[in-house]
């Protein structure tokens, strides 16, 4: 083999070698980038798939229970990533307190920390009511909302 | 080989490489400067394709003061000091608004995703007898506009 032959060998390889690194970088910013919009896309499905609604809302002496059942096809969550409340309820457009309510998954088919399909929850909420028509607001950590009316 | 033929390839070679090397120093800057603006306009793409805001719910009572609730749909953190709001395409000033925790009624500076949050706001008169349009802008252009009467 002449020296001629090794130098444009070495010339083939070193282009080969640059023209991997560049294809992979390329290729890892191009991953990365789909893995966050992924992500958002997922989000966005999942607040497709995301249906609530009042099975009955109940007022006694002091405390206001709403049964709601998940009508959609996924799991709902009821906390953030950092295991705070995420639901938002108002009554009568005012914002009730998030300390003064709680939720409860009533029939736990599945996995018993998590509102699945099919399942209902009761939101109890800790809080005096003036007689008459008033309307309750639910509105989920995705931002669905649902309203009931119930008179007291 | 002979020696005549080693010395030229070995000319051509360095030629070649010399020429190859003054090639990249000049487009390495061009190159460079591209890159880092492409993946500035990306980061930024991604950034606002994750954030999302939604209004939920707006209380007026007085007509120049109203308390709106928006959430955080998006999936990630907003720096809350950077939330523009409008009221009837009226700029609302930075001093005229405060941004709060519904629950505690105290300022918050990172509205992280899921979270509710209060925007209490003084604005421009409004008149009962018709709609009114609010509207939040986060600091990368997201927004989101709620119709209401009161």
């Amino acid at each position: 083999m002449g020296f001629s032959t090794i130098v444009a060998w070495m010339g083939v390889f070193l282009v080969l070698m640059i023209a991997t690194v560049s294809l992979m970088t390329i290729y890892n910013t191009h991953i990365s980038d789909m893995n966050e919009i992924y992500a958002y896309e997922k989000e966005v499905g999942d607040r497709h798939r995301t249906n609530f609604e009042f099975s009955s809302t109940n007022y006694v002496s002091g405390n206001l229970e709403a049964h709601i059942k998940n009508s959609g096809s996924t799991t709902i969550k009821l906390t953030d990533e950092r295991d705070n409340k995420c639901f938002d309820v108002y009554i009568d457009g005012e914002w009730v307190n998030q300390s003064v309510f709680s939720t409860d998954i009533m029939n736990k088919t599945w996995s018993p920390l998590l509102w699945d399909p099919e399942e209902s929850v009761n939101i109890s909420i800790n809080k005096t009511i003036d007689a008459g028509a008033h309307t309750l607001s639910v509105i989920d950590c995705g931002g669905i909302k649902k309203m009931d009316s119930f008179s007291v | 080989m002979g020696a005549d033929t080693i010395a030229s390839t070995l000319l051509l070679f360095i030629a070649v490489m010399v020429m190859t090397t003054a090639t990249v120093i000049v487009l390495s800057e061009y190159v460079t400067k591209t890159s880092f603006a492409v993946k500035n306009k990306q980061a930024h793409m991604i950034a606002q394709i994750e954030t999302n805001i939604e209004i939920t719910n707006v209380n007026c009572s007085n007509g120049n003061w109203s308390r709106v609730y928006a959430k955080n749909i998006g999936t990630t953190d907003i720096d809350a000091n950077y939330l523009e709001v409008y009221v009837d395409n009226e700029w609302v000033k930075n001093s005229s608004f405060q941004v709060l925790d519904p629950n505690t009624n105290t300022n918050i500076g990172l509205w992280s995703p899921r979270k509710t949050v209060l925007i209490n706001a003084t604005h421009q008169n409004l008149s009962r007898d018709s709609t009114h349009q609010i509207k939040v802008t986060t600091g990368n252009a997201v927004s989101d506009s709620y119709l209401f009467s009161f």
